[in-house]
């Protein structure tokens, strides 16, 4: 089974979207694939589903402990299953890590050849982590200066994260605190320089760093295109990924605008489905294919 | 030895290991016009990532790598013409014919515009071979229906419908005489 984890920073960049037509494609083609709703501050998976009132939500799974194949609900697409996400609950944006790790477990054990994260907006930890885990990273961001700005401080937020755990796993937290404190008596500027202090320190931290950067690998979707000329951005934006933040990215493709979009939405069928949109399916496709060819998951 | 730098060289210009010196030397000139631009669409000037100095730095290993591989492949493949950088602005399309380009480039069929647009598949077909007697008799139609098909497939409207115009007014204009 294949964990994806559709994520990028900036809420309204089209995430959920990006994590629908990546489930609805992969089902079309014959996978069985759960989309797992892991937004906790804004779910709204099952509206792009075309599901308008979820009988089962993640709150049964975390209060009334209900196994999640439980919770799981059917779409009109076959193949394609649905786990709404929090609703009607307060206080559900903050998950502990016991829970969160929980909800992990049980998601690796779920019955399917791909599981589809739709991540909320921000750098919480709890997002970042779930990033982290998945198997396939998509990140979207838009051709516009605020959503690049936020994707960018997701990625490198990605990055600190993976540098935390790394001391907290061999407790040199605090000594990396106390480096930082007083830096210029360590002749140390950046983060850079920090790690090349701390890799220099400990040969443990050096591997272990090196271990969890390897998890990081991401595909880059730009969404909302309105111009062709925009297309360069995607372009542009994960060669920044590569050479500035030195994360591995592949671009996977564009999405057009669709100004009727809107109208699909609040009904009892799927958003993207046979027959609507022709140029966002087509889109979606494409960059599908195109993660699948990069992951190499390709089937005969 | 070689080989590695080649590799190394490829990953910079972010090419796959079996592009042409042809495609090379495109994305050559594609990153160079991305990171000489310090207003470029995907910058955030606000980060440290993106200052002058790491742009500058960025800039020369992209130089050095495009140096090496025209060296390395000088030896292996005859050496080709630097092609002119393709910037997206130029090459946007204005005449019908690369209209049609695009539109096949995209896999979209003549019929299903026509669908999506309401324009009828006849005006469409004038449209990308350029034959304005057989498009609607009324200007106003004509840059209707056109807007509708460039926009249909996402293309900047106003530029390419104003340069089609001049050429369908100037063909009006012959008529007239
Ligand atoms: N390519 C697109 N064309 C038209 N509307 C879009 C497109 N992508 C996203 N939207 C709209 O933008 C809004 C935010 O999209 P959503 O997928 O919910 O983003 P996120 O999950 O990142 O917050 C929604 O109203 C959605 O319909
Ligand atoms: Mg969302």
């Amino acid at each position: 089974m294949h964990i994806w984890a559709v994520g990028g920073g900036k809420g309204g960049t089209g995430k959920s979207l990006v994590a629908n037509g990546l489930g609805t494609h992969l089902a079309e083609r014959g996978f069985k694939v759960i989309l797992v709703d892991t937004d906790f501050g804004g779910p709204n998976q099952h509206t792009y589903c075309g599901i308008r009132k979820p009988s089962t939500s993640l709150v049964q799974f975390f209060e009334d402990r209900k196994p999640l194949d439980e919770i799981l609900l059917k779409t009109k697409i076959d193949g394609l299953r649905l786990i709404p996400g929090n609703f009607n609950s307060q206080n559900t944006d903050c998950l502990t890590v016991t829970q969160k790790q929980k909800l992990f477990r049980h998601i690796k054990n779920l019955q399917a050849d791909h599981v589809i994260l739709d991540l909320g907006a921000g750098t919480q930890y709890d997002t970042l982590d779930t990033f982290l885990l998945a198997d396939v990273q998509v990140a979207v961001v838009a051709p516009d200066a605020l959503a690049t700005e936020n994707f960018y401080l997701f990625l490198k937020n990605l990055k600190y994260r993976q540098l935390n755990s790394a001391l907290s796993t061999l407790g040199l937290r605090d000594r990396s605190r106390e480096l930082w404190k007083h830096r210029t008596e360590f002749g140390i500027a950046t983060t850079k320089d920090l790690v090349a202090y701390l890799r220099a320190l400990s040969a443990e931290f050096s591997d272990l760093f090196d271990r969890e950067q390897q998890k990081l690998k991401t595909h880059v979707v730009l969404n909302q295109v309105r111009e062709y000329r925009q297309t360069e951005v995607g372009v542009a934006v994960t060669s920044a990924v590569n050479k500035f933040f030195h994360i591995p990215a592949t671009y996977a493709g564009h999405i057009r605008y669709d100004k009727d979009l809107w109208q699909h939405f609040g009904q009892d069928t799927p958003v993207i489905h046979q027959g609507v949109s022709f140029n966002m399916r087509q889109d979606l496709e494409k960059i599908t294919e195109s993660i699948l060819k990069a992951q190499a998951m390709e089937v005969g | 030895m070689r080989v590695s730098d080649e590799g190394h060289c490829r990953q910079c210009l972010e090419v796959s290991a079996d592009a042409s010196m042809d495609e090379i030397t495109q994305a050559y000139h594609r990153l160079k016009r991305i990171y000489q631009d310090d207003l470029a669409p995907f910058s955030a000037p606000s980060m440290d990532e993106f200052s002058e100095e790491a742009r500058g730095e960025v800039l020369n290993q992209i130089e050095t790598a495009y140096r090496e591989l025209c060296g390395i492949l000088a030896t292996t493949q005859p050496q080709a013409h630097p092609a002119p950088p393709p910037t997206l602005n130029a090459s946007l399309p204005v005449d019908g014919a690369a209209l049609r380009k695009i539109r096949e480039a995209e896999g979209l069929t003549l019929d299903f515009i026509a669908a999506q647009t309401h324009v009828r598949q006849e005006y469409l077909q004038a449209f990308e071979e350029e034959r304005f007697a057989d498009l609607p008799h009324a200007a106003v139609n004509v840059r209707g229906f056109l807007s509708a098909y460039v926009a249909e497939m996402g293309l900047p409207v106003d530029a390419i419908v104003r340069g089609y115009m001049a050429r369908y007014q100037q063909w009006q204009a012959r008529q007239r005489k």
